[in-house]
């Protein structure tokens, strides 16, 4: 069965490197703005976008993705044996 | 789902799963091998540009000559774990799939004989339900209640 829990899409091997990869563009992006115009920008507001950004990417794919794998197979609904239905949706 | 009564068809459906569930963990190996190899790529190369930096701040004192080499270097690291973060999403899903269908016919193994079903790992609701209370295989609360 597979997990859904909002939390899951934070324990991927995509969200470390989207997580670090902020870092990088964040730093990035705050010394080209200061070797250039030579204006301060906060490094830490432009992280939290850019790995937002990489966040929202991630959900939308997943939840794409756990919405068009069940019709992949012929025949099944959401309800198929392994997707990630309650098991007292599978019951009745 | 319609099984094929003749036993011959049945043996050589049997035979057919087999290989494609063998092949579908092979393919599960593949994803995680391929996350594994880009994310140790991607950290490694991360890890000798910030050291290269680090010495080119040093040496120059943090002058021109270190945000010419920074802003040189950290773009493509940037560009490269961009890349990686995609990819990585991509086989996340494509290992989602793989999961998926080898999960369905080892519920096809399972009904071939009932009698076998306590020595797979268990899929009942009530069985996914303990896994749950163990810490395996955790649901949101939201739609666990």
């Amino acid at each position: 069965v597979l997990s859904q829990s909002p939390l899951q899409t934070l324990l991927t091997a995509a969200s470390m490197v989207a997580c670090i990869n902020a870092i990088v563009g964040g730093v990035t992006v705050v010394l080209a703005v200061r070797s250039l115009l030579d204006a301060s920008v906060p490094v830490a507001a432009v992280v939290l976008g850019l790995a937002t950004l990489f966040l929202l990417y991630q959900i939308r794919r997943f939840h794409r993705a756990t919405t068009v794998v069940p019709e992949l197979f012929e025949g099944e609904g959401p309800g198929m044996p392994g997707w990630t239905e309650r098991p007292e949706k599978q019951q009745g | 789902m319609d099984e094929p009564a003749d036993p011959l068809a049945r043996q050589l459906a049997l035979t057919a799963l087999t290989t494609e569930h063998f092949n579908l963990q092979t393919a599960r190996m593949g994803t995680i091998a391929e996350a594994n190899g880009r994310s140790t790529l991607y950290l490694g190369t991360l890890s000798s540009a910030v050291i290269a930096i680090a010495f080119i701040g040093q040496a120059s004192q943090l002058g021109d000559a270190f945000y010419l080499f920074a802003l040189t270097l950290l773009p493509p690291v940037f560009l490269l774990g961009v890349f990686t973060y995609l990819r990585l999403v991509q086989t996340s899903i494509e290992d989602m799939v793989y999961v998926v269908g080898s999960f369905r016919i080892r519920q096809y193994f399972l009904r071939l004989d009932p009698a076998a079903a306590p020595f797979f790992l268990p899929t009942s609701p009530e069985g996914i339900r303990k896994l749950e209370r163990i810490g395996c295989c955790r649901r949101a609360r939201s739609r666990r209640c």
